[in-house]
């Protein structure tokens, strides 16, 4: 097992990472920026190193001073947490360059699986499902050929695309001919590259994830599911459950099995998350996380195994320390974000100093925060205030619970989305559960109609 | 209950008695369970200073490390307000060399101490206490192990019997006689007591007085000095930052505090990834204040060196 651990992160997640290290009696490390300079994880780990000014670029990803304090600490890993560096394959290459164990996948797992084309390639090998799409157009009749075989609805995407610029949604034959020209149109003038393909349009998908974890002996097993379909229209999440809602018990096995499949077929040791799009009873691979996810305590409290320990353990070449049949998911599992920002409308990020801060707890309840009254938030980072997590026997009794657990959480000095989140527990469409990724925009825009 | 050691320093009035006191005064902060011999140490930087006393004691406490951090500020306040030279330097000085096994890196409290392992002043005393230090304590170079010399029992003892009030009269008096004769110097022996004094033309600023005040930090963690001397020090002087994580090494010659130095000369470098970055002084200058000692590890934006212009 590591001697000392350095954490090249903040926040929550690098307070989650102190704590599994100290639990396995791992000296810890912290690394923070000028701004940070006040902030808990600073306060928890045993040791602590400036790396740079507020700006992420000259801090948390100033990979020179972070290599630096490892060293000169005499730390034996780092551990990314996630954002930052947790997914940089050229950070995951210099550690190993110095001696230094990077607690995630190898460099060449991380550095494939982050390109997209590179990942579907793999997973359509590993016979795991993909968006059903199509290659360059050359013309509408080829478009028309292919949206015949895929079925409508279809996606018209650029290939230079981005930000939904060239993208056209198609229902029916006739719509074909003149969403290709329009979209043509759009793509030449933002990217100056006409070019497009087209996709199977999913209709309302739902965002459901698989939590995997592998060792350096061949061993992979999934720890269920994860639904995160409470998304803002930027995709970034709000409320995720474990296991997922409303779903056919067909459907869930078959989203395990590709997900241990495809793990396998990179020979993948370390926690790693696959993403699907799931529409109906089809699932189609969207990408994976090859790092610990924010959302990862939901799994956490339904299996009642601790995935950074575990994370850590295999990094330092250690097996698994469970089997798959050792894994039973026991009741059900939410998580709230609160973040610093207005939580109503448009969710435009907050800062401030934080007053009157009361979190939640006591049976049934998990938080994972670094917040504390009298804490400046930097204007430079990632909003997420606090993680909370109920459980429950029930998925009813878990939302019961996590709208008492709002009810008593105050964080004063900043805008949260303490609000909205209480709003979505009370809400019977989320009640009812297998909410799809545009349930959020639509609730929102209700909430500011009726205001 | 942890075995904390504490370095005592004095350098003004009775150095010897004020040590004396002081190590009673710990008694009530644990139990002492070792003290060394006294030190002397020839004065740092400016030589009209008196030689500083150096002692170590091994104390079992209760105290946590900030409790005792506290207690021993609150000892050195009560210290400085018997003394009569009001303006003068601090009376006696306390400091937490080690605490248990703790290792500690607090903006407020570095744990072993900071320089410990720089200092024959503290480290003499402490290995003599705590043969764990022994080694460290020989592996400081001859010319720092030189300047400190441990104080003979039997000097001490005649020392402490010597009747301090009539003593301290005398040297009252002897001052106010150089001082009205305008004198700068005046020596008188008798009766195994050799009294010298010397008249310093300015006051000595402080922090010359206080080599274990924390970088960046008000001298002893005392609210922002008043006589501000070091504070103003800092508003003229352009503090050298680091830049990097890594180990700082002063480049030959070695500046001291109080040196002169010319146009861009490289002060010391950071060490990082095996990379030397020069750390240069920018317009010439005189260095006010030295914040790292040589071989230290230093963070981003860490206070290296103070250059007034």
């Amino acid at each position: 097992m590591f001697k000392k651990l350095l954490i090249a992160n903040r926040g929550e997640i690098a307070m989650r990472v102190n704590r599994a290290a100290h639990e396995l009696n791992i000296e810890t490390v912290a690394i923070f920026s000028e701004a940070d300079r006040a902030s808990l994880h600073v306060r928890n780990a045993d040791e602590s190193f400036c790396v740079g000014p507020g700006p992420v670029a000259r801090s948390y990803l100033n990979i020179p001073n972070i290599i630096s304090a490892a060293l000169i600490s005499g730390a034996d890993a780092i551990h990314p947490g996630y954002g930052f560096l947790a997914e940089n394959a050229r950070f995951a290459e210099i550690c190993a360059d110095h001696g230094l164990v990077f607690v995630g996948p190898t460099p060449s797992v991380i550095a494939r699986m982050g390109d997209k084309a590179t990942a579907k390639a793999i997973m359509r090998d590993a016979k795991v499902p993909t968006t059903p799409g199509t290659d360059i157009l050359s013309s509408v009749g080829e478009a028309l050929t292919a949206a015949q075989a895929l079925g409508y609805p279809v996606m018209l995407k650029a290939t230079a695309g981005g930000g939904g610029k060239g993208m056209r949604a198609v229902q029916t034959p006739a719509e074909l001919e003149h969403a290709f020209a329009t979209a043509q149109a759009e793509a030449e003038a933002n990217f100056k590259d006409g070019r497009l393909y087209m996709e199977k349009l999913i209709d309302r998908p739902r965002h459901v994830e698989v939590q995997i974890v592998g060792d350096g002996f061949g061993n992979v097993v999934h720890v269920g599911e994860r639904d995160c379909s409470v998304q803002k229209p930027s995709h970034q999440k709000l409320v995720e459950e474990a296991p997922a809602p409303e779903l056919r018990e067909s459907t869930r096995r078959k989203l395990h099995d590709v997900a241990v499949s495809a793990a396998r077929a990179v020979a993948y040791s370390s926690v790693g998350t696959l993403e699907f799009l799931v529409g109906g009873d089809d699932v189609y691979f969207m990408e994976m996380n090859t790092r610990i996810q924010v959302e990862h305590p939901v799994t956490e409290m339904i299996y009642g195994v601790d995935l950074v320990r575990e994370q850590i353990r295999v990094a330092a070449g250690e097996k698994l320390s469970f089997r798959q049949k050792d894994l039973v998911p026991r009741g059900h599992a939410i998580e709230c974000r609160i973040n610093a920002e207005e939580g109503s409308h448009n969710f435009a990020p907050a800062a401030g100093t934080l007053v009157d801060v009361n979190l939640p707890g006591g049976f049934g309840v998990r938080v994972d925060s670094h917040a504390y009254g009298g804490l400046a938030v930097p204007p430079f980072y990632d909003s997420l205030l606090a993680k909370i997590v109920t459980h429950g026997d029930t998925r009813l009794e878990a939302i019961d619970r996590m709208s008492a657990a709002l009810r008593d959480t105050r964080i004063g000095g900043v805008n949260t989305t303490i609000g909205v989140c209480s709003l979505i527990m009370a809400d019977d469409v989320f009640r009812h559960g297998g909410v799809s990724i545009d349930y959020l925009p639509n609730f929102s825009a209700a909430a500011a109609s009726r205001s | 209950m942890t075995r904390a050691a504490i370095g005592l320093g004095a350098n003004v009035g009775d150095a010897h008695g004020t040590l004396e006191r002081a190590i009673r005064a710990l008694e009530r902060l644990g139990r002492v369970a070792a003290r060394s011999s006294f030190y002397r140490t020839a004065p740092w930087g400016v030589t009209d200073q008196p030689e500083f006393v150096n002692a170590a004691v091994l104390l079992d406490t209760e105290l946590q490390p900030f409790e005792l951090l506290a207690a021993l500020k609150e000892l050195e306040r009560e210290f400085d307000r018997v003394e009569t030279y009001r303006w003068g330097p601090r009376e006696i000085d306390l400091d937490i060399l080690t605490y248990g096994k703790l290792e500690l890196r607090d903006p407020e409290l570095t744990i072993p101490h900071a320089r410990l392992f720089e200092r024959a002043f503290a480290l003499a005393p402490l290995a003599e206490i705590d043969p764990a230090f022994a080694g460290a304590y020989a592996a400081l170079p001859a010319r720092e192990r030189d300047g400190v010399q441990r104080i003979p029992a039997e000097t001490a003892r005649t020392k402490a019997a010597v009747d301090w009030d009539v003593a301290l009269q005398r040297v009252r008096s002897a001052a106010e006689f150089c001082a009205s004769a305008g004198l700068t110097r005046f020596k008188l022996e008798e009766e195994g007591l050799a009294v010298e004094v010397r008249r310093r033309a300015r006051p000595v600023p402080a922090f010359v007085l206080r080599p274990d005040v924390e970088p960046g930090l008000p001298a002893n963690g005392a609210p922002a000095p008043t006589n501000g001397s070091v504070a103003r020090e800092e508003e003229k002087a352009t503090v050298l930052k680091a830049e990097f994580v890594g180990i700082v090494r002063f480049s030959r010659p070695t500046v001291s505090q109080g040196a002169h130095v010319a146009e861009d000369r490289e002060l010391a470098y950071v060490e990082s990834l095996g990379i030397r970055n020069p750390i240069r002084s920018g317009g010439p200058g005189r260095v006010t204040r030295v914040f790292v000692i040589d071989g230290q590890s230093v963070e981003y934006g860490q206070p290296l060196f103070a250059i007034e212009s």
